[in-house]
């Protein structure tokens, strides 16, 4: 390497001529407080709420609170070299992160520096964390389906873009796993993707990017994470960051999902900053604008209307229940807030029923226009099945006799339960949903062995990508539900082939075997 | 705590301000107020123990009688509403707001000048026109001290403003310029 003085003169010369030599004009104050995170100031008597505040030695503040006397800061980021008596400046603008293309397939902080260690991010753009949501004019109806790939999911609680789903449920009860299973199935969908990880330990998130990376989906996804290490106001702005980068997109015209894991954690990290700014608590001690934190930020995710692109916004905000109590506070909050919930079920988690969606509770408020026709027409019975199936399913549990129809009831009901199992990062494209779930509302799998269902349905899948493609395809491309009667033949040629388990343990645990491997190739 | 007493002073200066227009006596009770501010500053025990419950009344009184013997009617009211509402721990900073308001109402701007050699008076002099000028302030007063770390230039702070031209600023803008 030659180094050439000549022209890295005329470079700095160069650069040089753009500085203005202008007197440097500052309002500032003097930090009468500091610690946990928040710092206050006197003078600043022009501050604006919101505003973003330079201590100098690259730590930022953003403006709080407005009183008689000072200002309430909280700290973005290190507060151990900001003493008492040092002045601090104000910048006139209002924090921004990066955002744009250059954003996608890295792991940044709430600042949107990068942490992954793939060097800096030129970013296109910066924007405002805080944006107000589009309102009533730019908005249209949610209509196009986000397909999770999970069966449970997609035929129950149907998901459309631009809409706000919860996912709720008590601590291990799998929402990460469908969050991340949800970003793995927008592979090739035009879709981006957004994942916030607020408080959750740099393993947990180091091990999603791990699955991430592993199925391609970084390809698509900028992780953004504020760690439990991190002071609260990192935590407390995470969302409206990523919100931030997700905008960009949407107003783009694309289609982005973002994540948010999780908010009751972000409120946790606003009431501690509200706690110590001596704002008066409230209900379980949070702050009284913790419900517009969390509404302001819902609010923007939208499907935009034609004029605007129709770009949309599809949040999945995740929210954790001590013992099941929805009834907490921000549980409540959000709950109100979204469109519909998913409802992780801690018991049935445990009895293998995973992922453990509660069908019975979780719902969907907007996504039942978005689901493809064919989804419908199969899964239209199917809420009503699990429900008479877990009303019977407690009273057969006293043994005595039951009639044909009570007979029939229970196995469909245990059937269904079976099929809408999966395991963990397999998504099923829709087409193959529709399959198997026609499959069991059209009683073909009634005769079949509950153990062998799995099995059955990985064989079908088979069997359809090899010899009938045709009709596959046909549910993909138009949504309906292709000729029955050539389906049903289809299912009949396949069950001609397929062999039931019989008491060979050992066989049918090898043809298993053989199955996943030919699953997971797929 | 503190900024609580910063509240309540604020409500002390500001009615000893109106009574003092009123009363046309603005200047003389500037004047008394600053000696005043003078003793208590140089004794800060003299504070502890007027605010000390154990000490009876009269021998306050007594301690405060040098003050009060020669002082103008106003200065004893004064004392007597501080000592009433037992706010002598805030006295210094019931003057201080005193002398903010007094001064916002003059038009007088303080302001601490740092610059990187000694002014001498007819940069003084220019430099006070000018910040005068620049801050609509009818008189300025300058605190100077030398800062050699400047290099060159000035750096003039007042009260929420920091007007920097000094050589050592305009170094780091080129640095940043360059390494950006």
């Amino acid at each position: 390497m030659s180094i050439k003085a000549e022209e890295i003169s005329a470079l700095i010369k160069q650069q040089l001529q753009g500085y203005q030599n202008e007197l440097d004009v500052k309002e500032t104050g003097i930090v009468t407080y500091v610690g946990d995170g928040i710092a206050r100031a006197h003078g600043l008597e022009n501050a604006l709420s919101g505003e973003l505040l330079d201590f100098g030695h690259g730590v930022f503040g953003m403006v709080q609170n407005l009183e008689t006397n000072d200002v309430g800061i909280m700290i973005l980021g290190d507060d151990t070299n900001i003493r008492e008596g040092d002045s601090v400046k104000r910048t006139g603008r209002i924090m921004e992160v990066p955002v744009g293309d250059e954003m996608i397939g890295r792991v940044v902080n709430s600042l949107g520096q990068p942490i992954d260690g793939k060097g800096p991010i030129k970013a296109d753009d910066h924007k405002a964390i805080e944006h107000k949501a589009p309102g009533v004019m730019d908005r249209q109806s949610v209509f196009e389906p986000l397909q999770t790939g999970i069966k449970a999911i997609d035929s129950l609680i149907p998901i459309g873009r631009g809409q706000r789903e919860l996912i709720i449920g008590d601590r291990k009860t799998g929402k990460t796993s469908i969050a991340i299973d949800t970003i793995l199935n927008q592979k090739d969908q035009n879709m981006k993707c957004i994942y916030v990880a607020i408080g959750q330990k740099e393993s947990t998130v180091r091990a999603s990017v791990s699955t991430l990376e592993q199925y391609g989906a970084m390809d698509y996804t900028t992780v953004i994470s504020a760690g439990p290490s991190e002071p609260a106001s990192l935590l407390y702005i995470a969302p409206y960051a990523g919100a931030t980068m997700g905008e960009y997109f949407m107003h783009k015209g694309q289609h982005v999902l973002i994540i948010y894991d999780d908010l009751s954690k972000q409120a946790d990290a606003y009431r501690e900053l509200s706690l110590i700014l001596r704002r008066p608590p409230g209900r379980e001690a949070y702050p009284g604008d913790i419900f517009y934190t969390h509404s302001r930020l819902l609010e923007r995710a939208a499907k935009l209307s034609d004029k605007l692109g129709g770009g949309s916004m599809t949040a999945m905000p995740i929210v954790e229940t001590q013992a099941g109590d929805v009834s907490a506070y921000i549980p409540t909050n959000v709950i109100s807030i979204t469109d519909g919930q998913i409802f992780l079920d801690a018991d049935s988690f445990y009895s293998g029923v995973r992922p453990a969606v509660d069908a019975g509770t979780s719902v969907s408020r907007v996504g039942g226009d978005a689901q493809v026709k064919a989804m419908k027409k199969v899964a239209g019975t199917l809420r009503l099945d699990l429900a008479s199936y877990h009303e019977l399913e407690s009273f057969a549990q006293f043994g005595s006799d039951l009639d044909e129809a009570t007979q029939a009831k229970l196995n469909r009901g245990a059937r269904t339960v079976e099929v809408l199992k999966q395991p963990l990062h397999s998504p099923i494209p829709v087409e193959k949903q529709v399959l198997i779930l026609y499959c069991l509302t059209h009683g073909f799998l009634d005769k079949i062995e509950i153990d062998d269902i799995l099995r059955y349905q990985n064989e079908l899948f088979d069997f359809f990508d090899h010899s009938h493609k045709d009709l596959l395809d046909d549910i993909a491309k138009t949504g309906q539900l292709p000729d029955t009667s050539k389906l049903d033949s289809a299912i009949k040629e396949f069950e001609e082939t397929f062999q039931p388990s019989n008491q060979d343990d050992g066989k049918s645990a090898a043809s298993t075997d053989d199955q996943q491997t030919t699953a997971s190739n797929d | 705590m503190k900024s609580t007493n910063v509240t309540a002073a604020k409500k002390y200066a500001k009615a000893m301000f109106e009574v003092l227009t009123d009363s046309n006596n603005v200047e003389d009770g500037y004047a008394d107020l600053i000696e005043l501010r003078k003793i208590f500053a140089a004794n800060p025990k003299l504070i502890d123990i007027l605010d000390d419950m154990r000490v009876s009344d009269d021998k306050k009184k007594s301690l405060l009688a040098p003050i009060t013997q020669n002082a103008s009617d106003f200065i004893n009211n004064f004392l007597k509403v501080v000592a009433s509402y037992q706010r002598f721990p805030d006295i210094i900073t019931i003057i201080d707001q005193f002398q903010k308001l007094y001064e916002d109402d003059k038009k007088i701007v303080r302001a601490e000048v740092l610059s990187a050699t000694e002014l001498d008076d007819d940069q003084k002099d220019r430099l006070a026109k000018a910040f005068e000028k620049r801050v609509g302030a009818a008189k300025v007063i300058f605190d100077t001290k030398v800062d050699k770390s400047l290099i060159g230039g000035i750096v003039i702070k007042s009260s929420d403003v920091i007007i920097d031209g000094s050589v050592r600023t305009r170094i780091n803008k080129v640095k940043e310029l360059l390494l950006n």
